[in-house]
């Protein structure tokens, strides 16, 4: 007669291991929900910040009569025009739009003791104390989804670096001389300059946003209408590892050069996200809006509303870099002036 | 044996169900695309190809798709990429020009006097496409 088998309290192996993997399935599932859901609070605080940018522009208007102009140049330019594309003095630097738009975001003590007090941008630099000022972070120009540097060493020529060379009253960089250089602190956040590559000749600017050097623009100039523009973007530092550069609040290094265009400003230059390294180069990434967020850009456009752009939006460019004409919904959304009315849902 | 077999399909369904479902839905469905490019019969050398995918297409008109681009070496021969270094093109109908590279230093573009710089020619990419040859 067989003796029934004692009750087996214990788990098998088998039961173990099930459980074991069913529990681990289940963390697998909810790590990349609470990921998500970490992104999507960031992406919501950097879409704040853009509004409170692009409202701060509505009240700069409504103080000034006028858009905050895209780079404030110093004045020596007028003596010692630019002959040449890498003369000196086209590298002198210059305020931008964010050092302007600064007592409209409740940095006014800030601003008042940088721009407001110095108008050369490179003479602000080379003071220690103003130079402290523009090397600290602000939270309102960082996108949390962006994890660069507190001050942006982007290597890329002498761009984002500002330089502390004299020559006659006024500072300026020169790549080839290379004296000691600064960096500031960095921007996420960039102002739409033109529908395609940058356009310069003999340091005449041609754009078609409303962001541009010393532009003086009112809302009045945007007949495309203030619901159809865009006004402020989004640039990452690094995208998967690929340098996308983002920008400086400060100021632009060489103003007269197309150094705004990288430090303060975007343009149509390549897609939204040109993150591919192998086909977009260094000056393609630095000139286009890009982010961390999952497959496009976050945008204000001049009536304030903040707005997801898909990198699937319909963009069209001949060759490696955009030189055509608009002609595609991105385009058309940048360019204030095209007649081509494109709404945004 | 039967519980662990058990235990076992269990595991790998629910592996299944954890792998698939993934997936990007702002990056459409890409195919490798590579080829040579021609121009009056030459090959264009160091010049880009571009191909635009065309609205429609059972997508949202605002949002088509990501520009394909590829850059020609000396006897003409591209490998397009989109979303990522050289995973090709958006499956779908394209149009498809050529250029020469831009001109960093005067921002002029150097395509200005390129015989072919306003032709277009539009070109389906298909899944398990081979190379493509584009005569302009």
């Amino acid at each position: 007669m067989k003796s029934k088998p004692k009750p087996n309290r214990g788990f098998t192996l088998v039961e173990l291991l099930v459980v074991i993997a069913i529990i681990g399935i289940l963390v697998g599932l909810l790590l990349p929900a609470v990921q998500a859901a970490r992104e999507a609070a960031r992406r919501m605080q950097c879409s704040n910040n853009l509004k409170q940018l692009a409202l701060a522009i509505h009240n700069y208007e409504s103080a000034y009569k006028r858009i905050p102009p895209g780079s404030i140049l110093p004045k020596l330019f007028a003596q010692y025009p630019p002959t040449t594309h890498n003369n000196n003095m086209a590298r002198t630097a210059g305020w931008t739009w964010s050092t302007a738009i600064m007592p409209m975001i409740e940095l006014g003590n800030l601003y008042n003791v940088t721009a407001g007090i110095q108008p050369v941008m490179g003479q602000a630099v080379a003071d220690p104390v103003m130079q402290a000022i523009l090397r600290q972070p602000l939270s309102t120009f960082r996108c949390p989804s962006d994890a660069g540097p507190v001050t942006n060493d982007a290597p890329s020529e002498s761009h984002f670096r500002f330089g502390l060379v004299v020559q006659g009253t006024d500072w300026y960089i020169d790549g080839s001389t290379a004296g000691p250089r600064v960096a500031l602190s960095t921007s996420n956040y960039v102002a739409m300059h033109h529908h395609r590559a940058h356009q310069i000749s003999n340091g005449v600017f041609t754009y078609s946003g409303l962001f541009g050097p010393n532009s003086n623009k009112k809302f009045g100039d945007i007949t495309d209408g203030t619901s159809n523009t865009i006004c402020l973007g989004e640039r990452a530092y690094t995208v998967s590892g690929v340098m996308m550069h983002a920008a400086v609040w400060g100021g632009c290094a060489a103003a007269w050069h197309d150094d705004c265009i990288d430090d303060a400003w975007a343009t149509a230059r390549s897609p939204i996200n040109p993150t591919q390294d192998a086909i977009y180069n260094t000056y393609a990434r630095q000139q286009a809006l890009s982010s961390n967020h999952t497959g496009g850009v976050t945008v204000a456009l001049f009536d304030g509303s903040v707005h997801f752009l898909s990198q699937n939006i319909d963009f069209r460019m001949n060759g490696g870099n955009n030189t055509t004409a608009a002609d595609s919904i991105y385009e058309y959304l940048i360019n204030g002036t095209d007649g081509a009315v494109v709404t945004l849902e | 044996m039967q519980n662990r077999r058990l235990g076992l399909s269990l595991l790998s369904a629910l592996a299944l169900v954890l792998t698939g479902g993934c997936g990007n839905p702002e990056e459409y469905e890409v195919v490798p695309v590579r080829g040579v490019v021609t121009c009056q019969g030459k090959p264009v050398a160091n010049g880009f190809v571009n191909f635009t995918p065309l609205q429609g297409q059972e997508r949202d008109p605002s949002k088509p798709g990501k520009l394909a681009l590829g850059k020609t070496d000396s006897q003409g021969r591209f490998e397009l990429t989109t979303y990522h270094n050289g995973d090709g093109a958006i499956v779908g109908k394209h149009v498809v020009t050529v250029s020469l590279e831009f001109n960093e230093e005067t921002g002029q573009d150097p395509s200005a006097r390129f015989p072919c710089r306003n032709k277009e020619i539009e070109i389906e990419v298909k899944r398990g496409m081979d190379e493509v040859k584009i005569e302009f």
